[in-house]
């Protein structure tokens, strides 16, 4: 009997190693579809539970903020428009923009302060989130929201020298407060309210790209500013004619007023000359074969594209939200001379995010050098530790000369002057600028662009604005720009 | 016996080890009682802090009581089972908080019950003269049940029944009462029932006529437990009968024959009662009824996944969400809470108690406290094992209490009278 006493003991013992290996599943290794995910009420409980930090603005004026309303918490949005920084928070479709990234200080999981962090692990006392502090300025954005109002579009307006984006704004965009209720609307509405147009919307920028051609050609020394030429006959590049209609009632120009007023001859021109040792003969008199052509030397494009990547181009700029990289042409795209010329005025396959061409402003104001652009200030815990959320200084690149930053302010403040910017004028100080006109394809209104800074002086700050079919520069973003650049330099002192 | 020389019965040792390993239960209750404490804000709970020193009090006074009269036999028994009771209060403390007085009574009752069972019966023998009187008393009172009973609790089957506010679940006790029955009539009539009977070619058949009196007591109680919708106490008294018989026979032909009938059983209860069937299908897939039916095993699940490795914290899972969570599910809680480490070590604390009961049983005095010991370990083993199978979806869900740390008075009384009966043979064992 003592045998079968055993064996009996034994299969209880199996029994309970079944016990344990089934508990080791469920708790360890259960994966529970997404679509049952709702029945676990733990994510409304612990999110129910969290006083999530507010986001602040530089002064410390709410963008985002919780509120607590019988017993529950509820995340309110006072400032209009917001959404394309902050993103939302929500326990059952999780978070984005800023919420998302730094989710972790905001809910309380993580904490500048060393004691709140050992209370949470040990203690598990209630979670207080830190006050995450941003560059922004809330009135910079509202002024940038009212600016887009009713339009497809973005505005970037940032501090050039310093790199404090003061604006972010992208339009249509949606309401974070009611993200949860309209969630299928919003996910499926055409206009893309999700979408970010200001950081991963990726337009062909059109002529404000001559800022950066005309940086590639002045910082090489390839060109004489200001020798006049003739400049009214197009010029061919494999069948594609590119002419100066856009100063056919300025015959003659130098290169800074080819700039002002946008010629595409001059800049095609150019963009083949760069890498030709020695200066470029950019009037009418020059004809096939050309210069560079007769001595065997053929125009690539890498002068140029090495010079968009010191811009930003073709890199991934480190940043607190994603930020889509923009890029000279498709990849893998054979750069024939044509296509060479277009890519000059903004064309061609060129695609630029609006942040990327706020940050080609940025470098011309600040005097050539490329600021690393920030949102994110600090943290601060409910007891008063803060935490340090700038990014570590990774040294400054200087793009360009500032003698050839000093150039361009000087071209970009005749354009504003009297020629295609002019609705960028601000009373008592002097506005940098450059507009684009971008051609999205046939039957298709272009898309309006601006970039620029002020005061063209000691800026303080730079702007990119874009309008979806919008038609010429001049007026759509040029307009929204200035408003843009009004307000901030009305509060904005660095 | 004669009185020895006065030396001999001085020298006779205390049950140190025993002293030693009660520590831990009165460790584990303090802390756990002290952490809910710190960790729940609200005033000082003095209900809990009487209930931790009436417990610590009550164990001391059961291991006083045991070294004196009854001094040797195994001393892993209490410990192992005032952990799991330490568990069990802290549990209830934790998840309903105003029956938390009650199962600390009960604990400190039962600690009474089994030093009681364990000393103050003159031997085991007493045991076996009593089976009928003892197995018909169980019966009558599951009669009764049948007849009278109530659902306080609102949990569907009407098993208690009622005096004064008090509530008492006599299929509990039946349970204790009916393996004292069988292990003394398996002990009787062993040879008969091995030796005669109808031969069959190789298989020799169970004889009839001396099967019949336990056979007739096992189908009226499983009658009256099936009638009464109490399946899980119906599965454990079918494996303990069954385990018991081919332990003591050593006839696989009762394995067969039993495993056959449980077959036949299932399919006739399933056609003739409909929650049969409805228990089935929430098991094979509780998710598509997540908010109906499968709601209660759903809800373990994901309880479960949350406690993870170390569990959330005492006080900080959401267990509450599990109907029942204080009684049947409470694995789930303990899961959500005290994660991995603190399952498998309430699981390990059961496997040590079966282990412990069958070592007692195999040094047993003679065959009846063999056969008597190895059916109350398995008693509390299989409960175990049938609770927790269900709880955790590997088999369906029965309604059963998970011994001494399921809320419960009958189950905990129940229970320690069982371990008082272990410490008993444990007591009188060469």
């Amino acid at each position: 009997m003592e045998q079968r006493i055993k064996r009996t003991g034994m299969l209880i013992g199996l029994g309970f190693v079944l016990v344990a290996l089934a508990l080791g599943y469920w708790q360890v290794f259960q994966r529970v579809p997404p679509d049952q995910a709702a029945l676990d009420p733990r994510i409304f409980e612990r999110a129910a539970r969290i006083q999530r930090g507010d986001i602040v603005d530089r002064r410390g004026q709410p963008l985002a903020q919780t509120v607590n309303a019988n017993g529950q918490t509820r995340r309110e949005y006072p400032v209009a428009g917001v959404a394309p920084i902050v993103g939302y928070a929500s326990p059952r479709l999780g978070t984005s923009g800023l919420e998302a990234r730094y989710d972790n200080l905001l809910s309380g999981e993580d904490s500048p302060s060393l004691l709140a962090r050992l209370s949470r692990a040990f203690l598990h006392r209630a979670q207080r989130g830190a006050i995450v502090r941003t560059t922004i300025d809330a009135d910079v954005q509202k002024a940038a929201v009212a600016a887009l109002a009713g339009r497809s579009g973005a505005i970037v307006a940032l501090d050039p020298v310093r790199g404090d984006v003061l604006a972010l704004a992208s339009a249509p965009t949606f309401d974070p407060a009611t993200i949860d209720a309209q969630w299928d609307r919003v996910r499926n509405d055409p206009s893309h309210r999700l979408f970010n147009r200001a950081t991963e919307g990726l337009y062909p920028p059109g002529s404000t790209f001559k800022t950066v051609t005309a940086a590639a050609a002045v910082d090489e020394d390839l060109v004489n500013l200001d020798q006049e030429f003739s400049c009214t006959k197009p010029i061919v590049l494999d069948n594609l004619a590119v002419d100066c209609r856009n100063h056919s009632q300025l015959p003659v120009v130098d290169f800074r007023e080819a700039y002002a007023w946008s010629c595409n001859r001059t800049f095609a021109l150019t963009a083949l000359g760069l890498g030709y040792p020695g200066q470029v003969d950019l009037s009418d008199t020059a004809t096939r074969p050309y210069p560079w052509e007769r001595n065997g030397y053929a125009p690539s494009v890498d002068r140029l594209r090495a010079m968009a990547n010191r811009f930003g181009f073709e890199r991934d700029v480190p940043f607190d939200l994603p930020l889509a990289q923009s890029r000279l042409a498709d990849p893998g795209q054979e750069m024939f001379p044509a296509l060479l010329g277009q890519t000059a005025f903004g064309q061609g396959q060129v695609v630029a995010t609006p942040f990327q061409m706020a940050l080609v402003a940025a470098v011309i104001a600040n005097q050539g050098r490329l600021p690393m652009p920030r949102l994110a200030l600090d943290a601060r815990a409910p007891d008063g530790t803060t935490r340090d959320l700038r990014p570590s200084d990774m040294g400054v690149l200087q793009v360009i000369k500032e003698s050839s930053a000093a150039a361009l302010t000087d071209m970009m403040a005749r354009s504003v002057d009297h020629a295609y910017a002019q609705n960028a004028k601000i009373a008592g100080t002097t506005v940098a600028g450059k507009t684009g006109t971008a051609e999205v394809g046939q039957d298709l209104t272009p898309d309006s662009w601006f970039i620029g800074f002020a005061p063209a002086s000691q800026p303080r700050v730079a702007v990119a604005a874009v309008f979806e079919n919008a038609g010429s520069g001049s007026n759509a973003a040029t307009i929204a720009a200035q408003q843009v650049l009004k307000a901030a330099l009305a509060v904005y002192r660095p | 016996m004669q009185a020895g020389p006065a030396v001999v019965r001085l020298a006779r040792p205390w049950r140190w080890r025993e002293l030693a390993l009660l520590l831990w239960p009165a460790a584990l209750l303090g802390t756990g009682m002290a952490w809910l404490q710190v960790t729940r804000a609200g005033g000082v709970d003095r209900a809990g802090l009487v209930g931790f020193a009436l417990f610590v009090t009550v164990l001391l006074g059961a291991h006083v009581w045991l070294s004196r009269r009854i001094r040797t036999g195994d001393q892993v028994l209490l410990p192992t089972v005032a952990m799991l009771c330490a568990i069990g209060q802290l549990m209830v403390t934790r998840l309903e908080p105003s029956l938390a007085p009650r199962q600390h009574l009960w604990v400190a009752i039962g600690l009474v019950v089994m030093a009681a069972a364990a000393a103050l019966l003159p031997n085991a023998e007493t045991l076996r003269q009593y089976r009928y009187s003892l197995a018909a008393a169980g019966l009558l009172l599951v009669g009764v049940t049948f007849l009278l009973g109530v659902d306080p609790n609102g949990s569907g089957a009407r098993l208690w029944l009622g005096v004064g506010g008090v509530y008492f679940q006599p299929s509990e006790l039946l349970k204790v009462l009916l393996v004292v029955f069988f292990a003394a009539y398996l002990d009787e009539n062993r040879e008969l029932l091995v030796h005669t009977g109808p031969q069959f070619g190789r298989w020799r058949l169970p004889p009839p006529p001396y099967l019949l009196p336990i056979l007739a007591m096992f189908g009226v109680s499983q009658a009256l437990l099936v009638f009464q919708r109490d399946l899980g106490a119906a599965l454990l008294f079918f494996v303990v009968f069954l385990t018991m018989l081919y332990i003591g026979t050593g006839q696989g032909i009762y394995v067969v024959g039993g495993l056959l009938l449980f077959a036949v059983g299932a399919l006739v209860t399933s056609r003739l009662f409909g929650y049969v069937d409805a228990r089935v299908s929430t098991w094979l897939d509780p998710w598509t009824q997540a908010s109906g039916a499968g709601y209660q095993l759903v809800q373990s699940l994901l309880a479960l996944r949350a406690g993870g490795l170390l569990g959330a914290g005492l006080g900080w899972g959401y267990p509450t969400y599990i109907p029942a969570v204080h009684t049947d599910f409470v694995i789930s809680a303990i899961g959500e809470e005290l994660g991995l480490s603190g399952t498998l070590a309430t699981v390990g604390l059961f496997a040590i108690l079966v282990e412990r009961g069958y070592r007692i049983s195999l040094r047993a005095a003679d065959r009846f406290q063999m056969l008597l010991g190895v059916g109350l370990s398995t008693v509390v083993g299989v409960q175990a094992l049938i609770i927790l199978f269900g709880t955790l979806r590997l088999m369906p869900l029965t309604g059963i209490t998970l011994p001494f740390i399921s809320y419960g008075g009958s189950s905990i009384l129940a229970n320690f009278l069982l371990v008082g009966l272990l410490h008993r043979i444990s007591a009188e064992s060469r």
